[in-house]
């Protein structure tokens, strides 16, 4: 085990992190080099260490980053200090993935042996080439029976300008190729810049949020040197603080006397709430404060909405707990109030994206063991109104009357999606059905494409990604980047159930999607209410025009055999039971429809 | 005797007033069967044959619970059901309906009637005889099917034609009240073919009564079971409500009014004199195994212990053979009513209804009424506060539904603080 006593000299830090597509690997390898170089001991050592929370684990993707310090004894006896910035994983994240980058000077490219590379292997390489990282490719799970590292070399040389030869071949699951790896993060990767005698200028990449001790601020330190008493600004915060604690990010945290220009640690610094800071902000020194702040935040903006309501309506305190605590570890999410009178008191919540949405969902209900009912995924619309005013619309609520708006845009983005060259039709067909605006191919190597295509962000939030993997039989991914907004033709459509709104279940949709989408939910709704002894018309509608219509037959038989021998008191059980049952219903005029016919309608994505 | 009246005569309204039954019932299980049929989930055990000795222990622990519950009661209808009455001795039934009468649980010369299965008949061509000898004054008959794959489907001893042998030895032996069961909603049948069945027992000379449930597969029993393990074995529930409205229109076409969701009468006074009393909430009594029983002026429904050996048991420790009472709250009583008038033509008397649980319950539900109204689901005689509702038979076809909308609230305040 390396000597932990002393410093380490800056031009034996290296400060790296992992960038791979989801699944490929990151997190395996992490674990590798954190055992390797003696970060944990075996009894400490938990399969993907870094993913620390149950959610990550399960679905082996990263949500909130973890970062770790990792000593390195080389063949030559000499001892590395490296700093693995952990990145999220996945499209929703791509800020924070930016940020992480921000903090490093060299990033492992992690590629699947088998799968080779994918939509987001290239996004994350051209930004980690943006920030003028030096990258080292590595070709990872070589012991999979699927394994192709030649085929991969060469997607590598062709698909992201590398040099297939300086990948290094591992398999981060058997252990194999981690010396090599550990080799070249040290010879390849450049040392940190900065001089420690300049003004303090620490990045913040991201915090965490400890019971004990508030707000723990992780930093890279860019110029200058940060230490314990001092004095210290948050520059676009524009609030002072004094440091009571600065260290590195071992597996716990390990108290230090200073960090130096080029290190990657951790401050604390009597912040008591997460919202009174901001990731990507800029720590200076108030004695000789820094005149230009680093480049890195950006506003947390929420692209994707949905109202939270609990399923039973005495959740509402808890779901109002819940998401106060979740949004102390997720600067991200938003969320307000709101009220609806199927549904009752809920909260309409922003999200970065729809695998964001759906960690929230989940943490909801597993960590807080909340029910929860979910509209469906919208995006920010603008409207503008003929009073010249320009309105931001996330919710079909406030959807201004129609005969007042001028005009509304809807955002767009920027997919990228790489298939093999023989699904380029039916892919284009799933794009073409997700109005298109253009798109351009790039034919990689001979047998893939990447297709850049620009289409309507609500075009990707309904089961877009389950849609390419099946039109590619599992080869195609995609990533995408916010592009503009741009002109569209919005309704509001509404469905009713025997001409009552049900406002729960109002949304903004494209024109040309609003009748098979109506025609959707009402279908759906048809099979989730049960019969009641008249017939029930189920209607979707954009103002007073009906555009689908659904019916639920009149039950023509509710009554039970004889009372056997008169017992009527087991008929009776029975029918206070279901009446029990019609009072947790919903009534939406003098229909009752159950919870479950929510949760049946709004859960399953129209496919429209 | 009395004669079966002509069709022709009869009124198709199935509204025709009748006063409703006023003195109590006793109801008198017989817990066996010379075999258990796969849908039955009554308390039965099965018997070898007539004259067992469980048969002469049931007689006995019998006759001491008529003494053990002695009361002041005086019953007009001696309800025998099962199981299989058939199987007991013909003397069986007047002698317990006399002990009764000893201990003022029955009238002196009550209206006595009995469940028969229609094979028992068949095969002793004297029992009908017997039976109209020791003046007893209906036969209910198993028959259930009238098609004999239904009928083996059913598990059922007879076929068809031991029906129509059965039916015309209770008839000639002058019998006065002859009702058929039918069960109906077997997998497979067709509203048609339900119609043919329904057609030949309306024919058979004598009946004037005609019980028709749905087939309900419960849990516990060999079709239940069945089901479990993934067979079809009743219609869906769409086609059962074609099958109940089939089943109204060629009954009442061949002579026979409804007059509760499941029962038919050539005339009213072949209503079922003792059934009705569950259906309007008039006392009654039940012994044997599992029978049920329900005091009106108490508020309180109780039960017997269901197996026959737990039954036997507490009668011969000299303790009523009672498993568990409930006293019922003014929610649930008020709901058991609901329920159970609107099972019938005559319908929920809304008079009466407000002046046991408040006019508050009523005027809450005026709305409601009217809606029912509207949809063609009642009729309302009289006026909106007084008058009485009472069910066409699309209500009928819906009662449950009725008194799950009905709106109780006033009267759960007692229940939810209880």
């Amino acid at each position: 085990m390396p000597n932990t006593s002393g410093p380490v000299p800056i031009e034996l830090v290296r400060n790296f992190c992992i960038i791979a597509h989801i699944d490929h690997g990151k997190s395996t390898l992490a674990d590798r080099l954190i055992q390797r170089c003696g970060g944990v001991s075996d009894r400490e050592f938990r399969d993907q260490l870094l993913d620390s929370m149950d959610l990550e684990r399960e679905r082996g993707i990263t949500i909130k980053s973890n970062s770790v310090s990792l000593l390195h004894e080389t063949k030559h006896g000499e001892t590395y200090q490296l700093n693995l910035i952990d990145t999220p994983g996945h499209v929703d994240f791509s800020h924070e993935v930016r940020r992480s980058l921000m903090s490093c000077e060299g990033a492992l490219l992690l590629v699947d042996a088998a799968q080779g590379v994918e939509a987001q292997t290239v996004a994350n390489h051209f930004v980690a080439m943006e920030y003028d990282l030096e990258v080292v490719p590595v070709i990872n799970k070589i012991d999979l029976p699927a394994a192709d590292p030649e085929r991969v070399r060469e997607e590598i040389d062709e698909e992201l300008g590398l040099d297939p030869f300086e990948a290094v071949l591992a398999s981060a699951k058997k252990g194999e190729g981690i010396e090599e790896i550990l080799d070249a993060i040290v010879t390849r990767i450049p040392p940190p810049g900065g001089d420690p005698a300049d003004p303090l200028r620490a990045l913040i990449f991201d915090a965490q949020y400890d019971t004990f001790r508030g707000v723990v601020l992780l930093v890279r330190v860019v110029d200058g040197e940060i230490r314990r008493g001092d004095r210290v600004r948050l520059m676009r915060g524009d609030t002072d603080h004094v440091v009571e604690e600065v260290g590195l990010l071992r597996l716990r945290r390990e108290p230090v006397d200073v960090l130096s220009a080029g290190a990657v640690g951790y401050a604390i610094c009597g912040i008591k709430r997460i919202q009174d800071i901001a990731i990507g902000d800029t720590v200076i020194d108030t004695a000789r404060p820094a005149q230009t702040s680093l480049p890195g935040y950006r506003e947390p903006r929420p692209v994707v909405f949905s109202s939270v309501y609990p399923i039973s309506t005495d959740d509402y305190g808890e779901l109002e707990n819940a998401l106060g605590k979740l949004s102390l570890n997720d600067p991200a999410l938003t969320y307000e109030r709101e009220t609806s009178t199927a549904l009752g008191f809920g909260f309409r919540c922003g999200f970065l994206g729809l695998l964001h949405l759906d960690v929230v969902q989940e943490r909801l209900q597993r960590e807080h063991g909340l029910s929860l009912l979910l509209s469906a995924p919208s995006v920010r619309y603008r409207v503008s109104t003929r009073d010249g005013e320009l309105h931001e619309v996330e919710n079909p609520a406030y959807y201004p009357d129609p005969a007042i708006i001028d005009g509304t845009e809807e955002p767009y983005i920027r997919a990228s999606i790489l298939i093999p060259e023989r699904s380029v039709g039916p892919v284009m067909e799933l794009l073409t059905e997700r109005r298109l605006a253009t798109s351009r191919m790039n034919f990689l190597s001979s047998r893939r494409v990447e297709i850049q295509a620009e289409l309507p962000l609500a075009e990707v939030l309904f089961d877009f990604h389950d849609r390419l993997k099946t039109v590619t039989h599992g080869y195609g991914s995609y990533d995408y980047e916010l592009l503009d907004y741009r002109s569209t033709r919005l309704v509001k459509v509404d469905i009713l159930v025997n001409g009552e709104r049900v406002d729960a279940l109002s949304q903004l949709v494209h024109e040309e999607k609003a009748r098979p989408r109506a025609l959707g939910y009402c279908e759906r709704l048809a099979e989730a209410i049960p019969m009641h002894n008249f017939k029930i018309a189920i209607q979707g509608a954009i103002g007073g025009k009906i555009i689908a219509r659904t019916n639920i037959r009149a039950l023509r038989k509710d009554v039970t055999a004889r009372c056997y021998g008169g017992d009527v008191t087991r008929k009776r059980k029975l029918l206070e039971r279901q009446k029990e049952g019609k009072k947790r219903m919903k009534q939406v005029g003098n229909v009752q429809i159950p919870q479950s016919a929510f949760v049946a309608v709004l859960k399953s994505s129209p496919a429209a | 005797m009395t004669e079966r009246p002509d069709s022709t005569s009869l009124s198709p309204d199935p509204l025709t007033e009748t006063p409703e039954p006023a003195a109590p019932g006793l109801y008198v299980h017989v817990p066996f069967c010379s075999r258990i049929c796969p849908y039955c989930d009554f308390a039965v055990t099965p018997l070898g044959g007539p004259g067992s000795e469980r048969l002469d222990r049931y007689r006995h622990a019998l006759l001491t619970e008529l003494e053990l519950r002695a009361a002041a009661l005086g019953a007009d209808t001696v309800y025998f059901g099962g199981g299989t009455p058939s199987l007991a001795p013909a003397g069986f039934f007047r002698e317990v309906a006399l002990a009764a009468s000893e201990r003022g649980l029955a009238s002196p010369s009550p209206f006595i009637f009995l469940e028969a299965n229609p094979e028992d008949l068949v095969h002793d061509p004297e029992l009908a005889r017997q039976w109209a000898a020791e003046e007893i004054w209906g036969v209910s008959l198993g028959v259930q099917a009238l098609d004999e794959s239904r009928l083996r489907f059913l598990g059922r001893a007879h076929n068809a034609s031991d029906a129509a042998v059965a039916v015309s030895r209770l008839a000639e032996a002058g019998i006065p009240w002859i009702s058929v069961d039918l069960i109906y909603g077997t997998a497979g049948q067709t509203p048609e073919s339900l119609r043919e069945e329904l057609v030949a027992m309306a024919a058979l000379p004598g009946v004037n009564h005609i019980s028709a449930y749905e087939l309900s597969i419960e849990p516990g029993t060999p079709f239940g079971r069945r089901r479990a393990r993934g067979e079809t074995l009743a219609v869906r529930s769409e086609d059962g409500s074609a099958l109940f409205h089939a089943v109204h229109e060629t009954l009442r076409e061949s002579g026979f009014a409804a007059y509760e969701a499941c029962n038919f009468a050539t005339a009213p006074e072949f209503r079922s004199r003792h059934n009705r009393k569950y259906w309007s909430l008039v006392e009654y009594l039940g012994v044997g195994p599992s029978a049920h029983s329900f005091a009106p002026e108490r508020g309180e429904r109780f039960w017997n212990r269901r197996a026959f050996e737990h039954w036997e048991e507490a009668i011969l420790r000299g303790e009523e053979p009672t498993a568990e009472r409930e006293t019922l709250r003014p929610y649930e009583r008020a709901l058991e009513e609901v329920f159970l008038r609107l099972r019938t033509t005559d319908g929920l008397p809304l008079g009466g209804f407000s002046a046991r649980y408040g006019e508050a319950v009523v005027r809450a539900n005026r709305r409601l009424f009217g809606k029912w109204r509207a949809r063609g689901l009642v009729e309302l005689r009289g006026d909106e506060m007084t008058g009485c509702l009472r069910p066409t038979r699309e209500g009928l076809a819906v009662a449950d539904a009725l008194a799950r909308e009905m709106n109780l609230d006033a009267l759960t305040a007692d229940r939810d603080a209880a």
